[in-house]
This record gives structure tokens, sequence and C-alpha cells, in this order.
């Protein structure tokens, strides 16, 4: 299964999870990548340790979000995966 | 509190910018500007947007979804911890529909170790029968700290068109200001939609100020400035307020008269209100707006 | 005795002394030309042929020389492609390119020149993609030379950077060589930038498309300054160079920027009667315009002169009395080209009168206020406007520098980021305009001044505009975006910024 939120508007990201059987998979794209790649990486990373996500691939398409919105977006699919049964 | 600025809750970028344009209210709307299908990454993202203090808390409103929908309670419990104090209810019809609201309220602030009543409502009546339920629905709740009109849904109901005749208005208005006075809470007016029509709008914002409100909701931070001047008090107004009181201190209580004009408990309150808010929105008297 | 006249004149008479008789003979074609620094060319009728290869020719242009361009046809130039393309058929190389800036087509044909070993350096207010990506990747043997317009005037004016051959595109000409920009099918306004290349230039060719039989109603270049003209087909594509128009933002944000600038403007006492004004042709740059248009109606308050960049809303002013005259170094936009040579106060000026340091009383230091706009400034109120924050090629000098410098007050308005890329950051990636001649910096959350700018702070500290430190404004910012991740910079120099007197500013590195 796969979900999404989000949009790739400016100042937002869009952040893809599947539920894959695999130890967690982050992959970032952004169009800040020089200047924040890392930070966003970051971002995403803690809030997914926080949420306890152990598998699965996320992908973010990254455009010019600011961290509170990378942590939002993960929040939204990691719940959403989990309200819809699948441990992740 | 004379303005009040609408921005959709799913929009990272408004969000961002929404308190910089000197409006004195933000209402971050998770109903209408909101599909269907993304109510709950708006309010995670709302949710963490207060969280972070990415908006000014304090004067920030939340439009959850409407008391008949099934995502209003999932709102409040994302939104209340995440600190929002100010929650505003559309098509608020049924005092049983702000009993629910206030029992979950209740019931969420224990949860979190907060005050109970911390929370406020602001109903938006935008039906005919929540025009018509004003002033029940004024009285249903302490929590209820305003009542604002909707004129959209509420002129399709009808069957009347809204534009700039506004005297077919002036009845749910009137309504409405009288509710809320009646339980000494402020009255909100519906928002603009016709962007190009600046002459409209201040039309449409005088009437509103001459039949009792307070202020106005907004769509587009353009209209800021022209509400903010319309609901504020006139360097007149400030004035003849100032001397109403110090007239008052003279006569130490009782009635007394100023140029012609009877001062008594009523002109004196009212003085006091005018002095009142505009200090709360921080005008001089001499300077402001043009 | 009987002159040819067949009139009577004595030998001499008294107080006046000998007197030369009429002959006819004697009567020569007087040529006008009064520019009081072109004494060195001898007259001339202007050769005026189809044949670019006889021409470069006849310049007597070898490898190794300096070339010029304009870029007042913007993009819709095609006379740079041309002159390069027939450089190359001729097999010339190691040439200098020095233009006053380059973008568009004109960019893909310098890179290809580049390719092709015709050009070893560029000399240029800016540059474009994709010039400026390959600038970055080292393709450019030598490091490229970033000079502000005045900067620019005063090299060649001063001969530091001597032109061996001057290619002017004009839109129109006439017979006695004359070069003009506001007549003729393809017109593009001031001719501000080429008016130094024609002064001083070993050799100049003049190009153009429409040649006409009669004067020309407004002369920018005059022909005896002019060596020959070349006619082609085309000078340019008309699209191209009308730019279009350019419509004023309606972005809220930008809005609220160009509000708060105006509060600046009138509390810093700086827009009073006979005031001066230049601002860039940025969004927000003209928003600070069309605010301060309106406010001008308002009070009454008129200037004395507006200058650039000459735009279509700074025609309207000065149509309406707001501004007595208008400076025209280059125009923006067909409103500007088609009011140069139509309206008295529509004055065209050359770069160096405009911005050079060594011109006196240059149009830039008599300027009380200075609009501009950057990629980003830093907590010395240093300004860039070359590179982004991330080190990409973004823009240009332009006259910033010369105009910050000269400017009573300096303003430069921006969002406090862009996307999440801060605008404010502890330290600009390329310093082109020195921190000490910027005073205030206006975003929409909060407004710097220069602390060296004791006045002003006082003159503001009154009002109810939102200063904080600049340090405060990088807080706000960072606290929102992130500290960013600056790229390091490489240790090769690939381009050198140069301030408007000829000291090096900063340099580029990959």
């Amino acid at each position: 299964m796969e979900v999404s939120a989000g949009f790739m508007t400016k100042q937002d990201a869009l952040v893809r999870f599947s539920d894959e059987n695999c130890t967690l998979q982050l992959e970032v794209r952004s169009s800040v990548s020089g200047l924040f790649g890392k930070a966003v990486r970051k971002a995403a990373g803690e809030e997914l340790s926080r949420l306890n996500v152990i598998n699965g691939r996320v992908w973010i398409e990254d455009n010019h979000a600011l961290d509170f919105v990378i942590r939002a977006r993960i929040q939204a699919v990691v719940m959403e995966m989990r309200e819809a049964g699948c441990k992740v | 509190m004379r303005s009040w600025l609408y921005c959709p809750g799913n929009s990272p970028k408004m969000i961002i910018n929404a308190g910089i344009y000197g409006a004195d209210g933000l209402v971050f709307d998770l109903e209408d500007a909101v599909a269907p299908d993304r109510k709950r990454e708006a309010r995670i993202l709302l949710a963490q947007a207060f969280k972070e203090r990415i908006v000014p808390v304090e004067k920030s409103a939340v439009r959850i979804n409407g008391p008949e929908t099934e995502d209003w309670n999932k709102d409040l419990e994302e939104m209340i911890p995440a600190g929002a104090l100010i929650i505003r209810i559309p098509k608020v019809e049924h005092p049983e529909q702000v009993h629910r609201i206030c029992n979950l309220l209740d019931r969420i602030e224990a949860d979190n170790g907060m005050d109970t009543g911390k929370v406020v409502l602001q109903c938006i009546l935008e039906t005919p029968l929540g025009v018509e339920n004003a002033f029940v629905l004024g009285g249903s709740s302490s929590r209820i700290s305003s009542l604002s009109f909707g004129a959209e849904d509420y002129c399709a109901a009808v069957g009347i068109p809204r534009g700039s005749d506004l005297l077919p208005l002036d009845y749910p208005r009137s309504r409405i200001a009288s509710a809320a006075a009646a339980f000494g809470l402020s009255a909100y007016d519906t928002v603009w939609g016709f962007l190009d029509d600046e002459t409209g709008l201040a039309a449409d914002a005088l009437r509103a100020k001459s039949l009792g409100f307070k202020g106005k909701s907004l769509i587009h931070p353009d209209q800021i400035e022209l509400v903010n001047r319309v609901f504020s008090p006139t360097p007149d107004e400030l004035a003849d307020a100032r001397n109403i009181l110090e007239e008052a201190a003279f006569m130490d209580g009782g009635a007394g008269s100023l140029n012609g004009r009877m001062i008594d408990r009523p002109v004196i309150l009212r003085a006091e209100r005018i002095l009142q808010s505009a200090e709360e929105t921080g005008i001089r008297e001499s300077t402001d707006a043009e | 005795m009987l002159n040819d006249a067949g009139r009577q004149i004595p030998d001499a008479v008294d107080g006046l002394g000998h007197l030369r008789p009429y002959k006819k003979e004697a009567v020569k074609r007087v040529v006008s030309g009064n520019l009081k620094n072109n004494t060195r060319k001898p007259e001339k009728t202007t050769r005026i042929s189809g044949d670019m290869e006889e021409s470069i020719t006849r310049s007597g242009l070898k490898n190794g020389d300096r070339i010029s361009f304009h870029h007042h046809l913007r993009l819709g130039d095609r006379v740079v492609e041309q002159v390069l393309l027939e450089l190359e058929r001729m097999g010339y190389r190691d040439l200098i390119l020095c233009v006053s800036s380059v973008m568009g087509p004109a960019s893909n044909a310098v890179l290809r020149a580049v390719r092709a070993g015709i050009l070893r350096r560029i000399e240029t207010t800016g540059l474009k993609s994709p010039l400026s990506e390959a600038l970055l990747a080292g393709e450019i043997p030598e490091p490229v030379v970033f000079r502000s317009h005045g900067g620019r005037a005063r090299a060649i004016d001063s001969g530091e950077t001597p032109v061996a051959a001057a290619f002017i595109a004009a839109s129109e000409v006439d017979r006695e060589g004359n070069l003009t920009g506001s007549q003729g099918p393809n017109r593009f306004g001031s001719m501000g930038y080429a008016m130094v290349d024609a002064q001083h230039a070993a050799y100049v060719i003049g190009i153009s498309d429409s040649v006409s039989n009669k004067c020309l109603n407004h002369i920018s270049i005059p022909g005896n300054q002019v060596d020959e003209i070349v006619k082609v087909e085309s000078i340019g594509d008309r699209a191209g160079i009308s730019g279009g128009s350019i419509r004023v933002s309606r972005r809220p944000v930008e809005k609220l920027i160009a509000r708060k600038a105006l509060d600046v403007l009138i509390a810093s006492g700086a827009v009073q009667p006979g005031f001066s004004y230049q601002a860039g042709s940025g969004g927000i740059s003209l928003l600070v315009t069309s605010f301060l248009k309106d406010y001008m109606t308002g009070t009454g308050i008129t200037g004395s002169f507006a200058s650039g960049g000459a735009t279509e809303n700074l025609v309207e002013m000065c149509r309406e009395g707001l501004f007595d005259t208008l400076w025209d170094v280059q125009s923006f936009d067909d409103s500007a080209s088609f009011s140069l040579g139509e309206n008295a106060f529509h004055r065209e000026m050359s770069a160096s009168r405009y911005a050079s340091p060594e011109y006196p009383g240059c149009i830039a230091e008599e300027l009380d206020i200075m609009i501009l706009s950057a990629t980003e400034i830093d907590r010395d109120f240093n300004v860039n406007s070359i590179t982004g924050t991330n080190g990409r090629i973004l823009g240009a000098l332009g006259g910033a520098p010369d105009t910050a410098a000269g400017a009573g007050l300096t303003m430069v308005v921006m969002p406090s980021f862009r996307g999440r890329i801060p605008t404010v950051n502890t330290r600009v990636r390329t310093v082109c305009t020195p921190g000490e001649t910027v005073d205030i910096l206006v975003t929409e959350r909060g407004i710097a001044v220069n602390p060296r700018r004791e006045d002003l702070l006082r003159r503001l500290s009154d009002s109810k505009l939102d200063l904080i430190s600049i340090e405060e404004l990088i807080n706000r910012i960072y606290a929102l975006t992130g500290v960013p991740d600056f790229p390091e910079e490489g240790s090769r120099i690939c381009a050198v910024v140069e301030y408007r007197n000829g000291t090096v500013l900063d340099c580029l590195r990959i």
C-alpha cells in the first residue's frame, strides 16, 4: 500500500510512504539540495524515529519546505498507513 | 478585533506568511479551504505550525469542520494539544451542537492539564436556522466569545443574491449583533468575496459597523487596511470619548451633560469601550491611517 | 577688390585688420559634431556598406584585441551573434569581449565563440544562462571581469580597457553616420552604454537594418564618432527587444514590503520638493515607484529628476509633471523607447554621465533616493547581486554599486527568504556592492538600518516602523528556515568583481 501527503508546490513537500517489507529507506530529492538537503533529511529522519517507524520506503520531493512542513507531512503518511492497519 | 484574515489550513506558504500583514486576528481554515481527501494532512500540518509557533497563537483561530461532519472532533483532538485557544465553528444551528463540542473540549482540556474553559468558541451563523437561533446559541455556553455572520450560505438558502444590495442583510446582521450584545459577546461580520470591488467592501463593512459589529472576516491581505480603518474609532470619536470620561470624572456619579448632550451611564460605558478597543489595537489619537 | 559675390571689399579696415574676400571654392560643408571629448576623429563621410567582413578588415582588428557591444537590444539582440559568427569565419582568436551585459541569444553566441577559441575573456556587468553555467564549469579561459556600468565607463574612458573595435547596433542611421535607438522598426530607446564605446574605441562600426535618407530626429551617437556603418537584414527580434510590458506585482508580500519602503522614505524625510529618485525594475522596486507616485500625486510634492533604467511608470510620472526630467541610460520597455525622442523631459545619458566615478557630478551622485534589490545581503550590509546563496550565477552588477555609492539614501527591498533560502545571511557569497554604501534594508519581517547611519536611525526611531538590528533579523529568519549549509568555495578564480574605481571587491572561485 502507498499513501502520500503534501503537494509539490513552493514551500511544500510531497511525501510518499509505501509499506514495503524492508528496513526503513528514506529517499530525498530537494530543490534546495545544496543548502538544505541535509536539514530536510534530518527533519524527516528524526520524525520517523520519533514515530518509531521501522519498515517501509519513504520518498520526499521537497520544494523549499521548512522543517515543520517536513515533520507534518511525515506524520500524515505514517498516521494514514497505521490507521489503515499497516504495521510500520 | 477589527479584522480576521482567513488562511487555508493546508497551504504551508500561506500559513508562514499569514501573520505579517497586520490583521488583528487570523482564522486558519480546516473546513472549506481543504479538500475532503486532505483533511487529515491539513490538521496535522496546522497543528505542527501551532506547536512550533510558526503562527502567532494568541490571535489565531482555527475554523474546524462543521459539527455534522466526521472531522470536527479529530480537529479538536489535534489542535488543542498543539496550542490552539480559539475555535471557530461553522454552520452552527442548535445549542446541542455547541454542547457536544464543549463536552469534548472539557475532556481534552482535562487530558492536557489545561484550565477548564481555556479554549473559547466563535460561532458562525450562516444558515437561516442559525440566524434565527442566534439568541439561544449566544447563551448556550460560557465558552462562546463571539458570534459571526456568514452571508454566502445564508443568501443561498434564503434565495437572495449576495452583492451590493445590503438592505436584505440588515435583518440577519441585526439579529446576530443584538444576540451577541445580549450576552456581552462580540459580533464579527461576514467576508466580502469581490476582491476587485473596494467600494463594495467599504460599504459592506460600514453597514456592519453601524449595526453593531466589532470587526469583519477577510479573505485577502489587501482588505486589511480598509477594514481596520472602518472598525477603528476615528480621531474625533476618540477625542469625544476622552472628553466624556473627563466630564464623567467630574460628575462623580449620576448624570450630567457635555455640549448639550446627556452623559449618563450607557454613554460613559460606550466611551470606555471605545478607548479600550483603541488601546487593544494600538491606535494612537493623532496619527493612524490617512 | 571685387569678391566672388560681386561686391567691393577693402583689403583692411580699422579695428578689424586684414579682410579675406569671399571665394566660391572656399565654401566647405561644415559637419556638426559638438562633443568636447571627440576631437580625435578627422572629418569624413561615413561609408555605409553591406559587407561585415570588409568592415572588420578595415578596422585593423588583430587577434588578442578587445571588441565591444552594448545590450540595448536585450533578449532581441541578433547583432552579437552575427558579428561573432563573422569573426569566427575570418579566423579570429583570443579576443576580449567587453560588453555592457549579455543575455538571451547573445549568451549562446558568446558561449559558442568561447568554446571555439575566439574569445579568451569576458568583461561585463552580468551573465546569463548558458554562459553562467559554463563559467562555473571552468570553460572560460581567463577570469570574467564583472564591472558596474560606471566602472565599465571609467575603464573605457581612462584607456584602461582600450577597445579596438566597437560594434554598435542602432535602430536607425542616416547618411552622415549618425546613430539612434529611438527611430526605426527595431527601436530600443537609449544608447547610453554604447555612447562610451563610440567616444573612445579605436574603430567604431555602426550596425543597422534601417538607413534614413533624412537626418535623424534624435541623434544618440554623432556620425563623426562612427567610422563606418554596416547595413544588415535585421538587428533583432521585435518581441525580444520590446521585453513586454512590465506588470506591477499583485503579490501580498511584495506589496507589504513596498508599503513599508514608502513609509521609510517618508519618515526619513527624503521625499521633499525637488528630490531625485531611481529604482530598479524588479517587482518590489516597481511597486515602490507606483506607491510613491500615488503619494506624490496626493501631496503635490514634485521631484527634480528620475533616472534609470527608464520604464513606463517613470515616463508616466514625468508626463504628469511629478518629475521634471527622466535621465535614461537604458530603456526597458516600448513605452520608454518610444518616449525618448518624443518627450522633451526624456533625456538620454551615457554610462559615463550616469555613473562613472571620474565624471564630475554624475547622475548617480546627484541621487537622493535609490531603491534596489539583490540576491542577498549580510550583517555588514554588503549586497550580492551576481550569485545566489548557493553560488549559482543569477544576476548582474548593473549600476547598483554606482548608485549605492552616490545616493543620499540607498534602500534594499527584498523578501527575507525566497522559498526556503534566506536573503539575509551572516556573510554573502559574493560582495558586489560594499556595505558602507548601503543604508537600509526593508523586508516583510523587519527593517534594518546600517549602524553607520546614526542620522537615519534618529529620524526613524520615532515612527511606527518595525526597526530591528540586522543580526536580530538574521536570527528571525534562521529560526524559520534553519541555517543554510553554505557550499564550499573552490580554489580556482573564475571571475573577479571590480568596484567602480577599478579595485577588486571579491572573486568567484570554483
